[in-house]
């Protein structure tokens, strides 16, 4: 029996694996403090109370299962981090990935670094104002003194394991993606800086780093002494517990939409925008995020005063094309492929005959428009990766049927989800159980549960959609300003 | 001399009637509300015999029980072009088709703008009559009559199909020097007598059954707004906010400009430049429907930069594009805005087709006198004033159509000597100021408008 730990930015999930699959799950959510705009942060102490809380559920749903956990595997946000001292008091809030306080650090630090591209191509990364990197400059601008009492700078996955462990450690795959590490895995001293010390020593992703201690075993109920396994950061998990392989990426349906593949080699994609990180067993994680996807959907739900469910009820009601209607989703600019900051989402092609069902059906069929421009790209046309043959479904929307119509007639591939959406919980799983010589496969712990083969019909029919698409999103970027 | 008279104006969605005394002062008001049909997008039609010959008898029926004073006079008012195919009891057999609707346009054949100076002539006329008479004939051979709203609802007060010279000088070719056009007509395979009697605008045809309330020949809405408007300095643009936004900017010179229509003012030594647009309450309520909103939200949301860019071609675009093809779109879309900043940007999208308006005419604006029912709406028309930069002067009495079509039947009744006189119905409600805190959001938006559209 696996215990899964995924130290996520809106929630702290457990869950309870065995080889058949998902036995429990609980999630217990988490508040995000805008201070100021542009600022994201956490309460670091939240993160134990919500960990504690959502161990006690999974607990109440399946008491023998959790007697028996054999060990703990964990995951969680990158990019995200708190400040702490030796003895782990934590300094201050948290300072989350979508914090972007840090956009006039961004030019003096690629500067002493030797330029923006430059740090792209070191780190496969991109230097922006969310940035690791920028961030630590802005704190030692404005808060020096905490920056000169902090003895580590710690993810939140990286500060539970020390809390229950008692030992520091962190993993390739969350430090590379902080982008502050170059291609062979160590420190860009340019961009750390002076807090080079404050970096935690790194551990293979499928190692036991220490065993529970006894306070922090007792107050969540496991047994002293069980395993902890570091485990992966939630991207590279959720590539593992998806399935993905180098030719069939992951395809994650959150507030964006996210394209993730495994890589042997570390891929030349400077110019597609995607990020290179390591990934959990072996090689390199390549990812491009695409504009929106949730967001979208929950932006539709606030202007129209309704809700997901019955937007994507009517979406299904409007034929492939949305009778006309095309959308752009760049809601908060244009991400993957296009990378265009200025670019803002609309829907064109809107008659008196047009109702929400059919900006509904246009919302989704834009975001997978986007989702095949990106696989394109990053399918091995431009630098000799191989073509992409299938594509690994997760997240919410993988459970919404018509989002997997639309995303395999678009992109003319078949679609597979897995048993459980939880796709970073079951990677952690993974991880956990090759940790302790368990060697749990994923087919094992997260099986198959549908394969959506595009038909030929709607293949045909998306055809001119597509083209009639592309030039309209064209069109849009070329006005964009 | 003195007397009770009534107004009757069939809209898109409703038909309202109103009494009012010798200084214009509304004694009743009714308004029968019926539906606006779009089976597709090309289409806009009304069931004839519900909106054109139920509605306004009803609408009249409610007046009178209203008030006990004798009724001296009534005119109907509507909206141009339409047509309806009839049976012997002046029972519509086709349904009631619209402007705009693509029948009417499919089968026209290409109208020549045609203008003759001081006649009552149209210049850059509408082409939907003639292929609406087309589709008339195809539908149903055998009517005994293709009548327009006017002429139904004319029909259904008195038992005469009347309309009068500016309904038929909205008809193109059909009708041509003071008579229908027998060559044309009969091309097409109709005939003259299924053709609405013709009335010289402002006379009476007859008295209704049973009283002596005088009747004319239906007239058109726009046109009866205009009268009672008090848009009458160059520089003034009338803006009529129903169904569809008709604007009409007020000079004294007659300018032809491509794209927009010239027309006479009924007062003296003025003309009028514009048309129709399809950024009205046809659009508006379609994107309010979207957002279901209420249409009650604050005058002007917080932040001015938020706003996004709406293209309000719903159902493509009258003058100046006259493009049924354009479509609507919405642009500019992030994550922070909510239903409130949409509805204003739609708002805004009929304030920046009156601007490109005065624009394309190369007129001066000095005010927006704003009538119709959209006119009451507060955070409608300050929109309009910012995007336009002009003050909007809303009429007191919003039903402009019924208001001028009273003063048409004291014409005809002959308690009136002018037309002129019916600037004295004018009444000002409330005065909408650009706000200057808003004029360079707006301004950049006005240029991105111009940028995207119309062909997107």
């Amino acid at each position: 029996m696996i215990l899964t730990l995924d130290f996520g930015t809106t929630a702290t999930k457990v869950g309870l694996w065995r080889n058949e699959g998902l036995v429990a799950l609980a999630r217990s959510e988490l508040r995000t403090v805008h201070r100021h705009p542009g600022w994201a942060e956490q309460d670091p102490s939240s993160w134990w109370t919500a960990l504690v809380i959502a161990c006690a559920e999974v607990r109440a749903k399946a008491p023998e299962a959790f007697r028996e956990v054999e060990v703990v595997g964990a995951t969680g946000a990158r990019q995200s981090f708190a400040l702490a001292t030796g003895s782990g008091e934590t300094l201050g809030p948290a300072v989350l990935w979508s914090d972007c306080r840090a956009g006039s650090e961004v030019e003096p630090v690629a500067r002493r670094a030797g330029g923006l591209t430059r740090v792209r191509v070191k780190t496969g990364v991109p230097l922006d104002a969310s940035s690791v990197a920028a961030k630590l400059m802005w704190l030692e601008e404005n808060e020096p003194s905490r920056i000169s009492a902090s003895d580590w700078l710690l993810s939140p996955r990286d500060l539970m394991v020390w809390r229950l462990t008692g030992e520091v450690a962190t993993d390739a795959t969350m430090a590379t993606r902080s982008g502050l590490y170059d291609e062979s895995g160590e420190p860009v001293e340019e961009l750390v800086g002076r807090e080079l010390e404050l970096l935690a020593p790194l551990f293979p992703s499928d190692e036991v780093v220490g065993r529970l201690r006894a306070v922090p075993a007792a107050e969540l109920g496991l047994r002293p002494g069980t395993p902890v396994a570091i485990g992966a950061g939630d991207r590279a998990c959720e590539v593992l517990g998806s399935g993905a392989t180098p030719d069939a990426p992951m395809i994650s349906w959150g507030t964006t939409a996210n394209i993730s593949m495994p890589a042997a080699r570390r891929r030349d994609l400077l110019d597609t925008g995607a990020v290179l990180s390591r990934g959990a067993l072996q090689g390199w994680l390549v990812e491009a995020g695409v504009s929106s996807a949730g967001s979208f959907m929950n932006w539709l739900e606030r202007i129209s005063n309704s809700s997901v469910s019955s937007l994507v009820e009517m979406a299904k009601l409007s034929p492939p094309g949305a009778r006309g209607v095309v959308a752009v989703p760049w809601l908060d600019g244009a991400r993957s492929p296009w990378w265009r900051g200025d670019a803002r989402a609309g829907f064109v092609g809107l008659s008196s005959a047009h109702g929400l069902g059919d900006l509904a059906r246009a919302a989704i069929e834009s975001i997978a428009l986007d989702i095949a421009a990106c696989l394109e790209v990053m399918g091995g046309s431009t630098d000799g990766g191989p073509p992409v043959r299938t594509m690994n479904l997760c997240g919410a929307g993988s459970a919404n049927s018509l989002w997997r119509d639309v995303l395999s007639a678009v992109t003319q591939l078949p679609a597979v989800t897995r048993a459980s959406g939880e796709a970073a919980s079951a990677g952690a799983a993974m991880l956990a159980s090759r940790s302790v010589g368990m060697n749990l496969s994923i087919d094992e712990l997260n099986p198959i549960k549908s394969e959506t083969v595009p038909e030929d019909q709607s293949i045909d029919s998306y055809k001119g959609i597509c083209e009639r698409s592309r030039l309209i999103s064209q069109t849009l970027l070329n006005l964009s300003f | 001399m003195g007397g009770v008279t009534v107004g009757v104006d069939i809209g898109t969605t409703s038909v309202k009637a109103i009494a009012v005394d010798d200084d214009g002062n509304v004694l009743a008001r009714s308004r029968i509300p019926h539906k606006i049909l779009t089976p597709a997008a090309d289409r806009l039609e009304h069931d004839a015999n519900a909106a054109w010959r139920r509605g306004p008898r009803r609408a009249y029926a409610a007046i009178k029980a209203q008030i006990s004073a004798p009724i001296a006079g009534v005119t109907v008012a509507s909206m141009v072009p339409s047509l309806t195919g009839v049976d012997r009891r002046g029972i519509a057999r086709l349904p009631g088709l619209l402007y705009g609707d693509a029948r009417g346009a499919d089968r026209a054949v290409e109208a020549t703008p045609l203008k003759v100076e001081g006649s009552s002539h149209v210049s850059g006329g509408m082409p939907d009559a003639e292929g609406f008479l087309r589709w008339g004939v195809e539908e149903f051979p055998d009517a005994t009559g293709f009548w327009t709203c006017q002429a139904l609802a004319t029909h259904s007060l008195s038992g005469v199909a009347a309309i009068d010279t500016a309904v038929t000088a909205s008809m193109g070719e059909l009708h041509t020097w003071g008579q229908w056009n027998a060559e044309l007509i009969e091309s097409i395979g109709a005939r003259v007598d299924q053709l609405p009697e013709v009335i010289p605008m402002l006379e009476a045809v007859g008295t209704l059954p049973g009283s002596d309330t005088v009747f004319t020949g239906g007239s058109i809405d726009a046109l009866c707004d205009q009268v009672v408007s008090g848009a009458i300095e160059p520089g003034d643009v009338l803006a009529i906010f129903g169904a569809t936004l008709v604007v009409w900017i007020v000079t004294k010179d007659w300018i032809e400009v491509p794209g927009l229509m010239t027309v006479p003012h009924t007062y003296p030594d003025r003309v009028m430049v514009g048309g129709p647009s399809n950024a009205g309450a046809l659009f508006v309520d379609w994107a309010r429907g979207l957002l279901r909103s209420t249409g009650s939200s604050d005058v002007r949301p917080k932040d001015p930069d938020r706003v996004p860019i709406w293209l309000p071609y719903l159902r493509g675009e009258r003058t100046p594009f006259n493009d049924p093809t354009l479509r609507a779109s919405l642009h500019a879309l992030d994550i922070t805005q909510g239903s409130a900043v949409i509805e204003r940007g739609a708002y805004e999208a009929s304030g920046f087709v009156i601007r490109r308006l005065l624009e394309r005419s190369g007129l001066e604006g000095r005010r927006i006198v704003a009538s119709g029912g959209g006119s009451r709406s507060s955070s409608w028309m300050s929109a309009v004033a910012d995007a336009s930069g002009l003050p909007v002067n809303t009429v007191a009495t919003p039903e402009g159509g019924a208001l001028g079509a009273a003063f048409f039947a004291r014409m005809a009744k002959g308690f009136e000597g002018s037309l002129d006189d019916a600037t004295r119905w004018a009444r000002t409600g409330e005065i909408y100021e650009p706000d200057p805190r808003w004029s360079t959001a707006v301004e950049e938006r006005y240029e991105r408008f111009k940028e995207l559209g119309p062909k997107l």
